[in-house]
C-alpha cells in the first residue's frame, strides 16, 4: 500500500504526497524539533526536508524503511540549520568538563512525569541536546552521528557522555523536587 | 536512561506544529519551483531556435557568397523559374537561327542589345553575390530573361520581314 503511494509521489502526484507527507509529518517534526529546540526552526527544517524529500525520491530505493530515510534528511536539514547558531558543538563549560568523575545514571521511576525529563532535554545546550538526542532517542550509532556532525567517533562519544552527565544533574534536581 | 528513554519512546513526540501551513508552504514552493522549470525550458527552447535560424541564415549567406553562378542557386523557386525563361529563351533562339536569310543591320543590333543583357545579368550577379540576397535585385535579373525573349521575338520578326521580301522581290523578277 505505502510501496503504491511511494510510486504515486514519485510520479508526482500531489494529493499522494500530502498522504505521505501526513502520515510522516507528526513524527518528523518532533525529530526536527528536538534537535532545533524551538518550533520556528522544527517547522522551516520540516518544510525543507519534504521538499527534499520529493525531490530526491527517485533515489530511494527501499533498501532502509521510508520513515528512516525519511528521518535521515529530517536530521541532516536540522543539523545544517543548528550549524548556523553560534557556538553550536562547542566543548561544554569548563565547570562540567573538570568534573570528570564517572557518575551513575539518574534513576526515573516510571511515573515520574515524562514531559519534564523532556524538559529538562530541552534546556541542555544546543551541542549537547542533538548528540544526545540523536544516540538515546533516536538511536544512531556512534560512527552515523559523527558523520552527520563532522566529528570524530571519540569526540561524539565525549561529546555523549557530557550530555548525558549534564542531563542527569537537571534530573537529580526536578526527582529532588518531585 | 537509555532504557527509560526507548520503553517510553511512544510518549516522546509531544509537539504539534502547524502542519497545515508547512505545507501550503510545500506547495507553494513546488509551484514557484515548477514555473522555474517551465520558464527555463521555453528559454532554451526558443534560444536553440534562434540558434538555428541564425546559423541557417549565416550559411545561407555564406553559401551566397562562395558561388553565385546563377539565380537557381538562390532557392528552388528561383530555379524552377529561370530554368522556364531559359527553355522559352532557348525554343525562341531556335526558332529564330531556323529561318534562313542574311543579317540584317537591325538583326545585328538587337543581337548586341542580347550581349548587353548577358553582360547585364552576370554583372547583377555579382552585385548580389557583393551585397547578399536582394528581392528586388533578383526581380531585375529574371526580368533580363524577359528582355531576352521580347528581343528574340523582334529578331525573329525582322527575319521573317526580310524572308518575306525577298520572297516578294523574287516573284516580282519572274
Amino acid at each position: 500500500m505505502q510501496q503504491l503511494l511511494i510510486e504515486k509521489c514519485k510520479r508526482g502526484d500531489t494529493q499522494a504526497q500530502h498522504e505521505l507527507y501526513k502520515q510522516y509529518v507528526h513524527a518528523m517534526y518532533n525529530v526536527a524539533y528536538r534537535i532545533c529546540g524551538n518550533r520556528y526552526d522544527a517547522e522551516d527544517v520540516l518544510q525543507e526536508s519534504f521538499l527534499k524529500a520529493f525531490t530526491k525520491l527517485s533515489s530511494f530505493k527501499g533498501e532502509a524503511s521510508f520513515g528512516s530515510w525519511l528521518k535521515r534528511i529530517v536530521v541532516n536539514q536540522s543539523i545544517t540549520a543548528m550549524r548556523s547558531r553560534k557556538g553550536f558543538l562547542s566543548p561544554l563549560t569548563p565547570a562540567i568538563e573538570s568534573n570528570t568523575k564517572e557518575e551513575a545514571d539518574t534513576w526515573i521511576d516510571e511515573d515520574f512525569p515524562m514531559e519534564k525529563v523532556i524538559q529538562a532535554i530541552e534546556s541542555l545546550p544546543d551541542g549537547a541536546r542533538t548528540v544526545f538526542t540523536l544516540k538515546a532517542i533516536e538511536e544512531y550509532k556512534f560512527s552515523e552521528i559523527s558523520e552527520m556532525l563532522g566529528l570524530s567517533e571519540t569526540n561524539c562519544k565525549v561529546q555523549y557522555h557530557r550530555s548525558k552527565k549534564l542531563l542527569n544533574e537537571k534530573l537529580k534536581v526536578l526527582v529532588a523536587e518531585n | 536512561m537509555e532504557d527509560y528513554l526507548k520503553r517510553n519512546k511512544a510518549y516522546l513526540d509531544t509537539q504539534q506544529g502547524d502542519y497545515g501551513s508547512v505545507w501550503n508552504q510545500i506547495l507553494q514552493k513546488k509551484q514557484r519551483a515548477a514555473k522555474r522549470r517551465r520558464l527555463y525550458i521555453q528559454w532554451a527552447a526558443a534560444s536553440v531556435i534562434l540558434f538555428f535560424a541564425i546559423g541557417m541564415l549565416v550559411r545561407h549567406e555564406w553559401v551566397m557568397q562562395q558561388q553565385l553562378t546563377s539565380l537557381s542557386q538562390i532557392n528552388k523557386e528561383l530555379a524552377r523559374r529561370e530554368l522556364q525563361y531559359q527553355k522559352q529563351v532557348s525554343q525562341k533562339w531556335e526558332q529564330y537561327t531556323l529561318i534562313q536569310s542574311p543579317t540584317s543591320p537591325m538583326e545585328a543590333l538587337l543581337i548586341d542589345e542580347l550581349k548587353r543583357l548577358d553582360t547585364l545579368y552576370q554583372k547583377g550577379l555579382g552585385d548580389l553575390k557583393e551585397a547578399g540576397f536582394n528581392e528586388r535585385a533578383v526581380v531585375i535579373l529574371l526580368d533580363t530573361y524577359e528582355k531576352r525573349l521580347r528581343i528574340i521575338e523582334q529578331l525573329i520578326y525582322e527575319k521573317q520581314k526580310q524572308v518575306n521580301y525577298e520572297s516578294k522581290t523574287k516573284k516580282i523578277d519572274i
